[in-house]
């Protein structure tokens, strides 16, 4: 896990989550694996992007836009703190949970965007590495 | 009336929380005392740092001291700072205290994980202490 430049508020945030789940519960799993890839978390909000790289031995966190990430989650605050709280099953919400079928609906009223929300792979890799369920 | 931050008014908080059938759902599986420091701004009528400490247990709370020392608040499992007036903003319901963290509006000390896991929690709190007859120490 590497810290890049100054993490205040939500980066610092989102930065412990996925720190706490490399050193505990996904220790020794392959999460890391694969490509480098970006993925942009964006508070609009707040007004504030966070950019999590996941790459073949680490994941990189700054708070910083990126033009072309591989995935980007565009919500509100309130609805980003909801995302780990939900139930996952492969890395993806649980649909036989309510918390997973609120991703539906969160998704499905605009309160929740994700651009490259085919990429599945790397969608269930930052559900897993942010949830603390 | 209570004046906050006081002993009255913690006391007052806590007896909202233990008959709050909402608390004790959301935080069931809590475990872990929680810190909360009122910083001093001495221009709004809070001079030093207070410290309120909560032994909150599976829903609900077993014990609470005011005004307590320095060394003890900071060893709680979950230390939460922020100054007065930001305090204040909270329990008036101007301010979600998760949010306020995101924005460093306020600190937090310890597992991030379990307070994202009870954000319910934290929640049910802030809306017991928004009802809460409250006189604030800038406004007496």
């Amino acid at each position: 896990m590497v810290r890049t430049g100054e993490l205040a508020g939500l980066s610092e945030m989102l930065a412990s989550l996925i720190e706490s789940n490399l050193r505990d519960r996904l220790a020794g799993s392959t999460i890391l694996g694969g490509k480098r890839k970006r993925v942009l978390i964006t508070a609009h909000d707040l007004d504030v992007h966070v950019l999590v790289t996941i790459g073949e031995s680490y994941a990189e966190i700054e708070e910083r836009f990126d033009p072309r990430p591989h995935l980007w989650i565009y919500t509100d605050s309130g609805t980003l703190m909801e995302l780990p709280a939900m139930q996952l099953m492969g890395g993806l919400p649980d649909l036989r949970h309510p918390t997973g079928r609120a991703a539906t609906k969160l998704i499905v009223s605009g309160r929740l965007k994700v651009r490259g929300v085919l990429r599945i792979g790397l969608l269930s890799k930052i559900q897993r590495l942010l949830n603390v369920v | 009336m209570a004046l906050f931050p006081s002993e009255q008014w913690t006391k007052e908080f806590m007896e909202a929380v233990n008959a709050s059938d909402l608390y004790r759902d959301a935080a069931a599986d809590w475990e872990g005392d929680v810190t909360f420091v009122f910083e001093a701004e001495p221009d709004k009528g809070v001079n030093e740092d207070v410290y309120g400490w909560f032994d909150l247990w599976h829903g609900e709370c077993r014990d609470w001291t005011y005004g307590t020392d320095k060394e003890k608040g900071e060893s709680a499992k979950f230390v939460i700072r922020a100054p007065y007036s930001r305090w204040k903003e909270v329990i008036k319901g101007e301010l979600d205290p998760v949010k306020g963290m995101m924005q460093s509006k306020i600190k937090l000390k310890g597992d991030m994980p379990t307070i994202v896991r009870y954000v319910k929690a934290s929640n049910e709190l802030v809306t017991l202490a928004s009802k809460i007859p409250t006189e604030f120490a800038d406004e007496q």
